[in-house]
C-alpha cells in the first residue's frame, strides 16, 4: 500500500508513465490498483488528475 | 522487448471522453403514450429538482466495455489468491485463533450490507430518470454483488474449520449489535433514489469507507489472513470508484437547483451520524479484536475522518455545505466508545456471534498508551 500526498492538485500523465513501464499505459489501468482517493478527479486519455476547487484546468 | 529503438508510442482509437459520450448518451427515447412520473414515480417526491440530466458524468467516464475488462482481471487475481490460501491451510496460519472472530463479525455485519447495497442500486438505477446515472448505478450494483460473492467465497474456507460462520444472513436478521448495520442498510433502501445515494454514495463510501476497510484489511494483513487482504482490496478497488461517484452525486444535487441545498445538508447530517454509529462496532474490532494491532480507532478517526473532512467540507463550502452536524460530538468519542462497545459485549457474551475475552495485560498497556 503506497499514499501520495500532494496539495490541491495532483496528476499523473499517461505519456510518463508508459515511458516508465515500457508499453501503452491507459490511465484506466488505475481502476486495478487505486483503493482509495480524496478530491474530484478528471480523467481522459492522457492523464489522470485529483484535485480540490473549481476545475480541473 | 523495447528497445530504445523500438519505443512505444500510444496509440489513439476513439478518445475516452468520445467513447463516454457514445456509451452513456441518447440510449433512451422519449415516451409517447405513457406519463413521465408513472415510469419514474420516485424521482420526484424527496423534493431533489434536476433541470439537465446529461450534466451528469462519471469523471472516470468509464463505459461497461471497460469495466467488465477491468472487473473480470480483479478476479483472477483474487481467485488465485484464494486458492492458494486454501491449499496452504492459510486458516491455521493467522496470528491467533482469536483473530477469527474479527472474520465473523465481518461476514455478518458488513456482507449483508453488501448485498443489500446491490440490491438498493439495482433499483435506483431502474428509477433515476438519467441514463448517465443508470448506467453507474448498474456498474455499482454488480460491484455490491462482487463484493459479497467473493467475501462469502473467501471466507467458506474458514467455514469449513471453524464454528459460527454458518447461516450469518440469519444471525444478521436477529443478532442484537447487527441490528446497527441491518437498521442501517434497510433504512437506505427504504429512502427515495437521491436520499439512497446520497446516504450511501456520500455519506459512507465518501466520507467513511476508509475507515472501514482500511483498518479491516490492514487488520487482516498484520495479522496473517491473506485471502482476506485480497477479497478487501479488489473490492476497495471499486471503492475508488465508488467515493468518486459519491462526490460527483453531491455535486450534481447541488448544481443544478438551489432548493436542494437545503435537501441535501439534511440528508448528509443524518446519514453521517447513521454511519458513525456503525463504525463503533469497527472501531471495537480494531482496539480489541485484532491480536496485532494497526492502528488505534482514536487514530484512524483523526486520519480517515478529521483529515480527510477538512479538505472535503472546505471544497463544499462554496455551495452553502458545511460539516455534518454532531461531528464534533462524534470526534469527542473517539477515545471511548470502542472501550464502551467492548464492555458491552462482554457483558452480553452469551449472546454474541462471536467470542469475547478479556485483553491481556500487554493488550491494556497498548490501549493505556492510546
Amino acid at each position: 500500500m503506497l499514499k501520495i500526498d500532494a496539495p490541491q492538485r495532483l496528476v499523473v500523465n499517461a505519456e510518463s508513465v508508459s515511458e516508465l513501464v515500457g508499453h501503452d499505459w491507459d490511465p484506466q489501468e488505475l481502476h486495478l490498483s487505486l483503493i482509495s482517493i480524496s478530491g474530484q478527479v478528471y480523467e481522459d486519455d492522457d492523464k489522470f488528475e485529483l484535485y480540490w476547487g473549481e476545475s480541473h484546468e | 522487448m523495447n528497445s530504445p529503438l523500438q519505443q512505444p508510442k500510444r496509440s489513439k482509437k476513439i478518445g475516452m471522453r468520445e467513447n463516454y459520450r457514445l456509451m452513456t448518451r441518447g440510449l433512451d427515447w422519449d415516451l409517447s403514450y405513457q406519463k413521465q412520473e408513472e415510469v419514474f414515480p420516485y424521482a420526484e417526491f424527496e423534493g431533489i429538482k434536476i433541470h439537465d440530466w446529461d450534466k451528469w458524468e462519471d469523471p472516470f467516464r468509464l463505459t461497461m466495455d471497460a469495466y467488465w475488462k477491468y472487473q473480470s482481471e480483479k478476479e483472477r487475481k483474487l481467485y488465485a489468491v484464494m486458492d492458494a490460501f486454501a491449499q496452504n491451510n492459510g486458516q491455521f496460519q493467522v496470528s491467533d485463533a482469536r483473530y477469527i472472530n474479527a472474520a465473523k463479525l465481518f461476514l455478518t455485519g458488513i456482507t449483508p450490507l453488501e448485498y443489500n447495497a446491490h440490491r438498493g442500486f439495482a433499483h435506483i438505477g431502474r428509477h433515476l430518470p438519467g441514463v448517465g446515472a443508470r448506467i453507474a448505478c448498474q456498474m455499482q450494483s454488480i460491484d455490491e454483488l462482487r463484493h459479497a460473492q467473493t467475501q462469502i467465497h473467501t471466507l467458506s474456507q474458514y467455514n469449513k474449520y471453524f464454528n459460527g460462520f454458518h447461516d450469518f444472513m440469519h444471525m444478521h436478521d436477529r443478532v442484537w449489535y447487527l441490528s446497527v448495520p441491518k437498521s442501517f442498510i434497510e433504512d437506505t433502501l427504504s429512502a427515495g433514489p437521491f436520499e439512497f445515494l446520497t446516504a450511501i454514495s456520500f455519506s459512507f463510501e465518501y466520507v467513511l469507507t476508509n475507515l472501514l476497510f482500511m483498518p479491516f484489511m490492514s487488520g487482516a494483513a498484520y495479522n496473517g489472513d491473506m485471502a482476506t487482504v485480497t477479497f478487501g482490496f479488489s473490492a476497495q478497488s471499486d471503492e475508488a470508484r465508488h467515493m468518486t461517484l459519491g462526490l460527483e452525486i453531491i455535486r450534481f444535487m447541488l448544481e443544478q437547483d438551489e432548493a436542494n441545498i437545503p435537501i441535501v445538508q439534511r440528508w448528509i447530517d443524518k446519514w453521517f451520524w447513521r454511519s458513525f454509529r456503525l463504525l463503533t462496532l469497527v472501531g471495537m474490532m480494531m482496539d480489541y479484536m485484532l491480536p496485532k494491532r494497526v492502528m488505534s480507532w482514536s487514530v484512524a478517526w483523526e486520519i480517515y475522518f478529521e483529515e480527510a473532512a477538512e479538505s472535503l467540507f472546505t471544497d463544499l463550502e462554496r455551495y452553502g455545505i458545511r460539516r455534518p452536524k454532531y461531528s464534533e460530538q462524534a470526534t469527542a468519542t473517539k477515545d471511548r466508545i470502542t472501550h464502551e462497545a467492548w464492555s458491552t459485549f462482554y457483558q452480553y457474551r452469551y449472546a454474541t456471534g462471536c467470542l469475547v475475552w478479556l485483553p491481556e495485560q500487554n493488550e491494556r498497556d497498548w490501549l493505556a498508551e492510546r
